[in-house]
């Protein structure tokens, strides 16, 4: 039986503007035809298009976890706006999908997706090969790369950040799109992150700027110039491991594998280890931004794991020239359950993936689970923090859970505190992917400031030395109350 | 920890990174660090590697001193992590409870985000996104309580008029100390608008500010102070007062306020006005409370006016009662209803005495008006005219007609109004102006003309009679033919292939509604006669405008069509820009066709 609510669907849209379409689609009754299957895994319809023969449309839950959607209509969106439509119409009212006989053509679709599947678990299974010649060439590639962004960090370090502009900016990112030809998309990254503070469109430098704003550019340039030392030094040195050992496997013990770009397969990281099975996990928050340096649009989801209570993130890279072909994610607002949930290295806030997944609407339950596992000492927290942060190519911005027994003022400075009377302070500073929500305190319930848990956003203010948190929403014991998006 | 010297050694660091590495060997303020961290590292090693850090810093040369400049910048700033301060002293003080009732925060990204983003930047297409989310009640969400509190200062005027009016209301008193916060008595517009939502939200509160407005406040702010009184007695006088002021602006918003009080001086002053100059300046009010008394005073000044009208000979004269009758029936029928329309339906029966004044404006224009509203205006109205047909101007036969459309069925509408369709009227008669009006509401030309938008759908006007297109056709009307087409008939296919031989060269070029009307009507040659024409113009030598057009024709040609267009496309005499368009004419037609996966 299919279980799908209007939030499942509107997930499962690429786009908002499919969502839009396919609810429309459902309200305007373009469906001429509305049926299911007998076991009720299958739904299919025709729906009426622009043209004289309405299109064929089907999504087939014959596995839950992962869902099939099929259309005649010659969309390049998937799932195209028909098959929402249908989604649409079922979840609107599943009486009127009448049982009929699944039609031919679908069923052999079907027969040939179950023999890809059983094919794919089958080459799964073998051994896979290593090109030992080839990944040498790549990795002596590598090398070359990080003497080439080594030698343009130093080039960098000597013009000095207070004499950088839009020009010099541009000179280095021309030179920087070597690093993509040599394998070190990550290393071009954080080069152009660096380099994107003075140019492109989020240009945060300029020189009309008050002596004021240029500080805190100089503070967070800083930093990433110490980045890109520690990714130079670092990687050479994880680099010249592989190349002495072409059988040795990407470190799972560190994020340096991602930083230079590796593209984790997910059988990789089943191999390594870093699956976990059957995991169910809520979101707590998301957001969409625009990340110029990588010139692509990443959708980052925070999750937590309900029984384990750690908190995950989920990146989703949108490059500007797809951007229209892939499917931008959104806010979840159901527990996920996912058979195999896949788990990169890292250190705070792992990155996670799944290949398949279903749904079920959050109980009371799940709430008091993840409530239990937040951090009731704000001590200890920290020391944990400080102890991520310090790392140059850690996680700077890890999200955390808060047991609070308060949120106040201080003056005019927001407050959280536990109940042994540690206390953090609250900031909208230096997060500029998500909306500001610190002023949504004064607007929330009374009720919602005292003995709750709070989902936090920790940043170091290298200015002001201090470590400051954002809360991006709250945990009660029936709805996460978001304060982000 | 000694932080301190941490912090020292940071901000020289700093300092170096700014002018850049060439500056840094032999530096004397960071030599002097030198001998501190090490006395701080006899207790804590980690000092004595960061000294050991700033000594290759200072003994660096030009070369090696980026490298000793970002070890040192690496390891300070990870010490620098884990020195953070947290906490914050003083008493912890709770947050004032909130008004705000709401608590839904369930609104996805994909649809908060643009909502945002139209709410707080610039750019085309966000009123219609915002009006949408007003009507889809997505406001009801308090992340959008300050992007919502920020559009109030909109560079668009439909936008901040729009949030003020509509959705800042519905947060209640929970924004009720932002805006207060944010309000300068003495401000522009902006200012005028909050002043306005905090009337809404808070009147008592309000009070006190509106007064003070009035006082000192600016011209925009005091406008709003006066359309926010007259929800109280004591507002009378002041009111009374401003509506004799010598600004037009606040005598129509103290004229508009007094019209809310609906007291008997308030009354007084509004009939009174009725025979000032400030007549126009009552539309508005009439037009928001409608208040008896003035509607009463209006109807009254009419049949007097009226009647002294007729008995005017000067023309300046005639002019001036006219303007004001023209103010008075503004008044007396803004809300239609059985009195207003008998008035109105009691004028146009006088349309040919009245015709007779022939000021500027002149008698016709106050048959015209009443002609207009009363196509507004009820069922029994309508039909009114409808029996009236012969007397109303032609000016106000597109109205009447589209209120025909609506209230009469397709047989009927045929049944009156074909009579009326005269190519051969004698020119600027009112039977040509009558059968042009026709022809245009027919044709409907914004769909004609860009044949490939979508038809409206939200029409619910009776399906045309098909006698139309017979006596297009019997008439010899071919922009109307064409229009018609798809009613069809028996004689449409002939009459079409006649009309397309006839003509030739660029003649055959301008008509494309020709083939349109055979395509739609299913024709057997339309395809094939597209096919020619774009074949013999694919060099777009000749006036391009039309080959754009025939392009567009393109994408509704059939699949079997495909072959053809591709070998034009394929062939080198074909302009480029023509080729383009039938690339996307033939990806129209294959969207419009079933494509297997």
């Amino acid at each position: 039986m299919i279980s799908i609510d209007d939030c499942y669907v509107s997930a499962a849209a690429p786009n908002a503007d499919a969502a839009k379409n396919g609810r429309a689609l459902a309200l305007k009754k373009k469906f001429i035809q509305l049926n299911i299957s007998e076991d009720g895994s299958l739904i299919f319809g025709q729906c009426q298009g622009s043209g004289k023969v309405p299109y064929s449309c089907s999504s087939d839950f014959a596995k839950a976890d992962s869902p099939v959607h099929r259309c005649s209509c010659p969309s390049r969106q998937f799932p195209c706006k028909h098959c929402i439509g249908l989604m649409f119409a079922f979840v609107q009212d599943a009486s009127k999908f009448k049982v009929a006989d699944i039609p031919d053509d679908l069923q052999a679709k079907r027969e040939k997706a179950e023999a890809r599947t059983e094919k794919k678990k089958i080459d799964a299974s073998k051994p896979k090969k290593v090109n030992t010649a080839a990944l040498a060439k790549k990795i002596q590639a590598q090398l070359d790369g990080l003497t080439l962004l080594e030698r343009l960090t130093h080039n960098l370090v000597s013009i000095g950040i207070g004499n950088m502009n839009a020009k010099s900016a541009s000179e280095i990112e021309a030179q920087a799109k070597q690093l993509g030809d040599v394998y070190l998309p990550g290393a071009q990254s954080a080069l152009r992150a660096y380099t994107s503070l003075f140019s492109g469109r989020s240009a945060r430098f300029d020189d009309s700027m008050p002596s004021s704003a240029r500080e805190a550019v100089y503070g967070e340039a800083l930093d990433r110039l110490s980045t890109l030392n520690a990714l130079v030094k670092q990687g050479r040195q994880y680099l010249e491991k592989r190349a002495a050992d072409p059988e040795l496997k990407p470190e799972t013990d560190s994020s340096i594998a991602a930083w230079l770009g590796h593209a984790w397969q997910l059988a990789e990281l089943r191999d390594a280890g870093q699956m976990i099975a059957n995991a169910q996990l809520l979101q707590l928050a998301f957001n969409t931004h625009d990340d110029v340096a990588r010139n692509e649009w990443i959708d980052t989801g925070i999750w937590v794991d309900i029984e384990h209570g750690l908190v995950y993130t989920t990146k989703n890279y949108r490059p500007y020239k797809a951007a229209k072909f892939i499917k931008a994610e959104d806010s979840f607002f159901q527990v996920a359950q996912i058979p195999e949930l896949f788990v990169y290295p890292g250190d705070m806030n792992q990155r996670i993936r799944w290949e398949g997944m279903t749904s079920r609407p959050a109980e009371s339950k799940d709430y008091v689970a993840i409530r239990k596992s937040a951090h009731c000492d704000f001590a200890a927290l920290v020391k944990q923090v400080k102890g991520n942060l310090k790392g140059p190519l850690s996680e700077k911005q890890p999200v955390c859970l808060l047991k609070f027994k308060q949120i106040g003022l201080v003056g005019d400075t927001f407050v959280v505190e536990d109940a042994s009377g540690n206390r953090l302070t609250m900031t909208d500073r230096g997060i500029a992917e998500e909306p500001p929500s610190l002023q949504l305190l004064r607007l929330i319930p009374s009720d919602l400031l005292a003995d709750q848990v709070l989902v936090a956003r920790f940043r170091h203010d290298f200015d002001a030395r201090r470590l400051e948190i954002k809360p991006l929403g709250m945990v009660t014991a029936n709805e996460v109350v978001r304060l982000t998006l | 920890m000694s932080i301190a010297i941490l912090n020292d050694v940071y901000s020289e660091l700093r300092r170096l990174a700014i002018a850049g590495s060439v500056v840094a060997p032999g530096d004397f303020r960071l030599k002097k660090l030198i001998e501190p961290l090490k006395i701080s590292g006899d207790k804590a090693p980690i000092f004595n590697r960061v000294a050991e850090c700033v000594e290759q810093v200072v003994n660096s040369t030009e070369k090696t001193a980026p490298s000793a400049l970002l070890e040192l910048g690496s390891l300070v700033g990870s010490i620098l992590h884990t020195q953070g301060s947290t906490g914050i002293e003083g008493k912890l003080e709770s947050l004032p409870a909130s008004p705000m009732t709401m608590q839904r925060t369930q609104t996805s990204a994909r649809m908060l985000k643009p909502l945002m983003e139209a709410l707080t930047t610039t750019g085309s297409g966000r009123f219609e996104q915002i009006k949408s989310a007003h009507e889809m009640n997505l406001f009801n969400d308090l992340r959008l309580v300050r992007p919502a509190l920020q559009a109030i200062d909109d560079s668009y005027a439909e936008i901040r008029d729009y949030v003020a009016d509509k959705i800042l209301p519905i947060y209640g008193r929970a924004i009720l100390d932002e805006l207060l916060a944010t309000f300068d008595v003495k401000g522009k517009a902006g200012h005028g608008r909050r002043l306005k939502v905090i009337h809404k939200i808070a009147p008592a509160e309000a009070r006190e500010l509106v007064k003070r407005a009035l006082d000192e406040g600016s011209k925009e702010v005091k406008l709003v102070a006066i359309e926010c009184l007259g929800d109280s007695d004591d507002d009378l006088s002041y009111l009374l007062e401003q509506a004799s002021a010598r600004a037009k602006e606040v005598r129509a918003a103290a004229l508009l306020s007094l019209s809310r009080l609906n007291a008997a001086e308030a009354n007084a002053m509004l009939i009174k006005a009725l025979d000032t100059k400030d007549i126009d300046l009552l539309i508005p009010a009439a037009q928001a409370v409608a208040s008896p008394e003035l509607i009463d005073g209006a109807f009254d000044r009419i049949v007097q006016d009226l009647a002294a009208l007729l008995n005017l000979k000067d023309k300046a004269k005639q002019k001036t009662a006219v303007e004001r009758l023209l103010s008075l029936l503004q008044i007396a029928t803004s809300q239609l209803n059985g009195r207003s329309e008998k008035l109105l339906m009691e004028m146009f029966e006088n349309s040919e005495t009245l015709s007779a004044i022939k000021s500027d404006p002149g008698g016709g224009d106050l048959v015209e008006f009443a002609a207009n509203r009363l196509s507004d205006g009820s069922d029994g109205a309508v039909k009114y005219l409808i029996k009236q047909r012969d007397q109303v101007p032609s000016d106000c036969w597109y109205k009447l007609l589209q209120g025909a459309r609506k209230s009469l069925s397709s047989a009927d509408f045929f049944k009156i109004f074909s009579e009326y369709l005269e190519p051969k009227a004698k020119k600027k008669s009112p039977a040509e102006g009558r059968s042009e009006t026709l022809v245009n509401l027919l044709v409907d030309r914004q769909h004609y003309y860009y044949f490939d938008l979508d038809p409206n759908d939200d029409t619910k006007l009776p399906p045309l009679d098909a006698k139309w297109l017979d006596l297009a056709i019997k008439l010899d009307l071919p922009e109307l033919v064409c229009a018609l087409a798809k009613l069809k008939n028996a004689s449409l296919h002939k009459y079409l292939s006649t009309k397309w031989d006839a003509c030739s060269g660029q003649k055959r070029r301008e008509s494309w509604q020709f083939v349109l009307a055979m395509l739609q009507s299913e024709h057997p040659d339309a395809e094939q006669i597209i096919l020619n024409q774009v074949n013999a113009d694919k060099d777009g030598k000749r006036n391009y405008y039309y080959g754009s057009i025939w392009a567009r024709l393109c994408g509704r040609l059939s699949q079997s069509a495909i072959p053809e267009l591709e070998a034009i496309i394929a062939d080198p005499k074909t302009n480029d820009r023509l080729g383009s368009e039938l690339l996307e004419a033939i990806q129209t037609i294959r969207e419009n066709a079933t494509i297997p996966n």
